[in-house]
């Protein structure tokens, strides 16, 4: 359902051009566990803005359940991430000043859906990741897991295609990030796809998929585990 | 993302920085305060005046003024040479509709027509402050005013009234109107002069001139009083380590009354002149002996006694008018000299012709002579007198309303509404175009055109008023938009990850901008809460009730709003326009 032919980014510093991201194609069907491992500066962050419509490609084409979204302007872009896309940050990126059921709500108000659909959403969101108790609590109050966590419950309150998460557990201690990936895995195997970024190994290890990602270029595309 | 929404996410981001939020809206406060505040007293202090002085006057006025030649310096028959002779007061009349005005028409005028129709004389000369009122029954339709007793009737050519100054300044203290109805007064239409002089001994210093003068200028004839109260033109010298007074015979024209002169005898003399008076050489002797016998006097004033010398024309002619009315004077805010107001009768013309050229004294009573005198004079050097010698003062005679050109007035009265009154005043203007007159030689003066010009100069003192207190509004916005600049810039991230969870370009702009409307439009609303009482205390204070017209509110939040969505707007699409991606790595 993701599907990038060729995609190249490139950026202009000064004289020289940069090739973040150098003729880059590849496919994540629905359903799969897909990380993406590079060390940094590999054009790992690049290729996660492309694919979460944070960012349109120098050249390519990038699909997204069958629409090409390479052309399409910031607005339309912005309306199709909230529709799609869910994301997951390494540094949580929860809005400080809202508790943990209005951070979960936020997407929900962007699309539009009314207050009582969005109540019952959060709700469910917050109860699959296990948080509902702290429903009101802000982010300060939270623990980086919990954190985490709502994150993880505001991306798929959307009902997104896919989920990427861009190294989810860097900011947690060894435990917690296992729970983090409990969570993302039982997401998995509800039906959710999932692509995640990370340098680690290990933590990749826990994707069915492993695709490298070096100086911009993508090695093991096909490989399964 | 709805609008009400917005607003919740607006007052949410406010009340987590509150002094800032209070510190923002402080500008759009006081300049929302300043504007409503000072629009609504001015507007106020302007509807009071007007309205004030639109229900003072119901009289408009119709002058006509001739373009071409000085007339103030033309003789009556000059004058009526000028302007058309057939416009008589008939015709004035007769052009007018039925009903629809009253019309006083100016003595002037009539005079220069040869107009033998006395109703509508109306004339006054000035008597030292005292005005003489040869009026018509009208009067007190015109001047809408207040009275006790009555106002004079057709054919009462014995019979005045009298104003409260007048009542104040010539009878006791404490006088009750009512008391005097039916009392009397005496008309004098002779000029009649009494000169008291004294002759004053050689080496006359100082000193004894000054105590002289301060004694004699506190002489209360019964009621008289001297002309000047200084002893101009003279110099005080050092003689001898003494002080004398040094005398000059030239000084005295520019002042009347009291002055010292030399005599025949060539020796220095003191003369009094009392002008119009009506004591007899008798009376005044009598008055002056009491005076110089009386145990305040010093010593050696008493010798002076013995030189005086008085000389003077009396008057004969008199007639008694019994005082039918009085009129109030809080009714009449524009006539504050005493007035006596007879009904004009053809002797009084006469009367009124030599008033140009004299005096009037009115006496009371036998008991309580007062001296009123419309000038004084200058006599010639000999010391006789004779009335055709006298010289009229400033004070007296027929007083033009304009310096360079002699103008008439016809008072215009409204029964029923002002459009009446304009009718009548074209009909007479029409009228006597058809006799010559140019259409610019007329002037229409009334409290209205008046209260207009007023109006319309508060308007545009409200609106600078307005402009200068938008000033405080427009650096009001400038702050919002400083405040708002650093918000969005502290608040990058945030914006960052709004977009990435799907906020458009229009829910950011719209989140700041509503942020930006909602501190104005509040500010505003308290702004205006605040102009609301200071309206009140300002009333108070000044006495008027002023209340804040709607368009002044509706002003206010008007520009609030719009000083909202101007200063808010650059801050607003500035964040809007972020890009996620760049957001998200800011700190």
């Amino acid at each position: 359902m993701l599907s990038l032919k060729n995609i190249k980014k490139y950026y202009k510093m000064g004289n020289n051009i940069v090739k973040a991201l150098d003729d880059v194609s590849f496919e994540v069907n629905e359903g799969e566990f897909v990380a993406i491992v590079g060390p940094s500066g590999s054009g790992k962050s690049t290729l996660m803005n492309i694919m979460g419509c944070l960012d349109i490609p120098t050249e390519g084409q990038y699909f997204v359940d069958g629409v090409s979204v390479s052309s399409f302007k910031d607005n339309e872009l912005a309306h199709f991430r909230n529709k799609k896309i869910g994301f997951i940050f390494q540094g949580f990126n929860l809005l400080p000043k809202l508790n943990a059921f209005e951070n979960v709500e936020l997407p929900l108000i962007y699309q539009g859906i009314k207050k009582a659909e969005r109540q019952k959403r959060v709700r469910w969101a917050l109860g699959l990741v296990g948080i509902s108790a702290r429903e009101k609590h802000l982010p300060t109050e939270l623990s980086g897991g919990q954190q985490q966590r709502v994150a993880i419950a505001r991306a798929i309150a959307t009902r997104p295609s896919v989920i990427l998460a861009d190294e989810p557990t860097g900011n947690l201690d060894t435990k917690t990030g296992e729970e983090v990936l409990n969570i993302l895995k039982e997401l998995n195997k509800s039906g959710t796809t999932i692509v995640m970024i990370t340098h680690d190994n290990g933590i990749a290890s826990h994707a069915e998929r492993i695709v490298r990602i070096l100086d911009g270029k993508l090695f093991d595309v096909k490989s399964k585990n | 993302m709805s609008f009400g929404q917005a607003i919740k996410m607006a007052f949410k981001s406010l009340k987590s920085s509150k002094l800032r939020t209070f510190l923002t809206m402080l500008g759009v406060i006081i300049g929302v305060s300043c504007v409503a505040l000072l629009t609504t007293i001015t507007s106020g202090a302007k509807e009071y005046i007007v309205g004030t002085l639109k229900k003072e006057s119901q009289v408009v006025n119709l002058m006509v003024t001739s373009q071409t030649k000085n007339l103030s310096k033309l003789s009556f028959d000059e004058m009526a040479a000028e302007i058309d002779k057939d416009i008589t007061g008939d015709f004035i009349y007769t052009s007018m509709a039925q009903g629809s005005a009253v019309a006083m028409v100016d003595d002037k005028f009539l005079q220069i027509l040869g107009e033998t129709n006395l109703n509508s004389l109306y004339k006054r000369t000035i008597a030292l402050g005292t005005t003489v009122f040869a009026t018509d029954i009208y009067y007190d339709d015109v001047r809408n005013i207040d009275m006790v007793g009555r106002f004079l009737e057709q054919g009462e050519t014995d019979k005045c009234t009298i104003n409260q100054e007048f009542l104040n300044t010539y009878y006791p203290s404490g006088t009750k109107a009512e008391s005097l109805i039916g009392s009397t007064i005496k008309l004098f239409t002779d000029a009649n002069l009494i000169r008291v002089s004294f002759e004053l001994p050689n080496n006359v210093d100082a000193e004894f001139v000054l105590e002289l003068f301060d004694f004699l200028v506190n002489i209360k004839v019964k009621g008289a009083f001297l002309f000047g109260s200084e002893l101009l033109g003279t110099k005080i010298v050092e003689v001898d380590g003494k002080q004398k007074v040094e005398l000059d015979a030239n000084w005295f024209e520019n002042y009347s009354g009291l002055y010292l002169q030399k005599n025949i005898n060539n020796a220095w003399g003191l003369y009094i002149d009392f002008s119009s008076f009506i004591f007899t050489d008798e009376d005044i002797l009598e008055v002056i002996n009491n005076a110089f016998d009386s145990e305040t006097v010093p010593i050696y004033l008493k010798d002076i006694k013995e030189n005086v010398v008085v000389s003077n024309k009396n008057p004969q002619n008199y007639k008694t008018f019994e005082i039918v009315g009085v009129i109030l004077s809080e009714s009449n805010m524009l006539n504050s000299m005493t007035d006596v107001s007879f009904i004009t009768q053809p002797n009084l013309v006469e009367i009124m012709r030599r008033m140009d050229k004299g005096s009037v004294g009115i006496l009371l009573s036998q008991e309580n002579m007062q001296f009123i005198s419309s000038g004084s004079f200058v006599l010639d050097t000999k010391g006789d007198t004779t009335a055709e010698q006298l010289t009229p003062s400033t004070y007296s005679g027929i007083s033009y309303p304009s310096v360079n050109n002699a103008s008439i007035s016809i008072g215009l009265f409204r029964f029923d509404d002002e459009k009446k009154v304009e009718a009548g005043v074209a009909q007479i203007m029409s009228a006597m175009v058809t006799k010559g007159f140019t259409p610019d030689s007329f002037l229409v003066v009334s409290m209205n055109t008046i209260a207009d010009m007023i109006s319309m100069i508060m308007n545009i003192m409200t609106i600078m008023l307005s402009v200068i207190a938008g000033i405080s509004l427009v650096v009001g916005g400038i702050g919002i938009m400083n405040i708002m600049l650093v918000t969005v810039s502290e608040r990058t991230r945030e914006i960052g990850i709004r977009k990435a969870i799907g906020a458009k370009k229009s829910a950011i702009l719209w989140q700041f901008l509503v942020e930006a409307l909602v501190v104005t439009l509040i500010g505003g609303i308290i702004g205006i809460l605040i102009s609301l009482i200071g309206t009140l205390i300002v009333g108070s204070f000044m006495g008027i009730k002023l209340i804040m017209p709607l368009w002044v509110f509706a002003l206010s939040v008007g520009f609030s709003l719009i000083v909202g969505i101007v200063f808010g707007m650059y801050p607003a699409i500035k964040a809007a326009k972020m890009h996620p991606i760049d957001a998200l790595r800011h700190d």
